[in-house]
């Protein structure tokens, strides 16, 4: 790695922290989720901060080229970030759709209140 | 003894009073012959055509979902609400005619001698129901039923029947559980894997009246991928996974 590309990581990482922090104080994450990022960000600024640590890895686990590793590495995490989150979805839709159906049959309830006569 | 009749509708404005009509005009005469009292609760599972209004203007005993939660969920609110108050047997019927009200007393006897689910099917025998639907869908049916033969070495001839009748076991079990993709074949798979009984009766059924299956897609091999594989899915969840 140069220095140049050392520096623009570095400083690329800093602002994703930045992002996140202020996403965190503005309650816009959760800190669940949070923490996923910050730790994801702490390794890249360990690749960028220790030189030869990426290359050297790269040759212990047998990949000719660094980048292939990197490029590797960052869409299998990708994707389990993604199957993660399909998780969360499913999860959220289930409460969801207990909340409609309560919600719908609370109301069904009170209209009966007002309307002692009917049904 | 008490009874809900659970209709799930989604844009029925055509067939839904005559429905409710024949319906209720039947459960007047059962009423007052033997002893049980049959309610009905409408789902209205967030209609865009004049559904809402017609139930309100008749003054349907019903409930509106506040959006679209598909078949599984609708059912499954006419669960909770049979558990909530009290029922003692949920007879589930389609909202657009396809099933003759006649059959209830059917399909709601074999709950007596303890069965815990009793479906109303089409194949029984040949004459039980003239209306089998379209050769594609009957190949369908077919299929998926072979399929949960594999899955739980039980035969079930119309696994997708929507016209079923459960006892209160079953109630309390549905109101927690009910799936929402497939709901007839996978709670049915649900059901075999932890042991209830699962009979069936030979009804007839009507075309539908107006309004759209719920298995639009039925056609596409999609679909049919879809439920197999979500049978076989619940085919390996564990005991403890399914309560």
């Amino acid at each position: 790695m140069t220095i140049g590309l050392r520096t623009s990581v570095i400083i690329a990482v800093f602002l994703l922290i930045i992002v996140i922090l202020n996403l965190i104080r503005k309650n816009r994450l959760n800190m669940k989720y949070a923490l996923l990022w910050i730790i994801l960000s702490a390794v890249l600024l360990l690749t960028a901060l220790i030189p030869g640590l990426l290359d050297s890895l790269a040759s212990f686990l047998g990949f000719e080229v660094t980048s292939n590793m990197v490029f590797f590495i960052a869409i299998f995490v990708v994707l389990i970030i993604l199957l993660s989150l399909s998780m969360i979805v499913s999860e959220q839709s289930r409460k969801i759709t207990l909340l409609i159906q309560e919600l719908s049959l609370v109301k069904k309830q009170l209209r009966e209140r007002e309307k002692p006569d009917n049904e | 003894m008490k009874v809900l009749v659970i209709i799930p509708v989604y844009n029925e404005q055509e067939a839904i009073e005559e429905t409710v009509h024949t319906l209720t005009q039947y459960c007047d005469t059962i009423n007052k012959e033997q002893n049980m009292v049959i309610d009905y609760l409408i789902i209205n599972d967030g209609s865009k055509d004049s559904t809402e209004l017609i139930l309100r203007n008749r003054n349907f005993s019903h409930v509106s979902l506040l959006c679209n939660l598909g078949i599984g969920g609708a059912v499954q609110t006419g669960y909770r609400y049979a558990l909530e108050r009290g029922y003692d047997i949920a007879v589930q019927c389609d909202g657009d005619g396809q099933h003759n009200p006649v059959y209830i007393p059917t399909i709601i006897e074999p709950l007596t001698d303890g069965a815990d689910l009793c479906i109303g099917s089409r194949f029984i025998d040949e004459t039980s129901s003239k209306f089998k639907s379209t050769l594609a869908r009957r190949v369908g049916i077919r299929l998926i039923s072979e399929v949960i033969r594999l899955v739980t070495g039980k035969h079930i001839l119309d696994p997708t029947s929507g016209f079923r009748a459960v006892n209160r076991k079953t109630i309390e079990f549905f109101s927690d559980h009910y799936p929402t993709e497939y709901p007839e074949p996978e709670s049915i798979v649900e059901l075999l894997k932890l042991n209830y009984t699962i009979v069936e009766r030979p009804v007839s059924m009507n075309e539908r009246q107006g309004g759209t299956s719920s298995i639009r897609a039925f056609k596409t091999v999609y679909y049919m991928i879809n439920v197999c594989l979500s049978i076989i899915v619940t085919g390996m969840k564990r005991k403890d996974d399914l309560i």
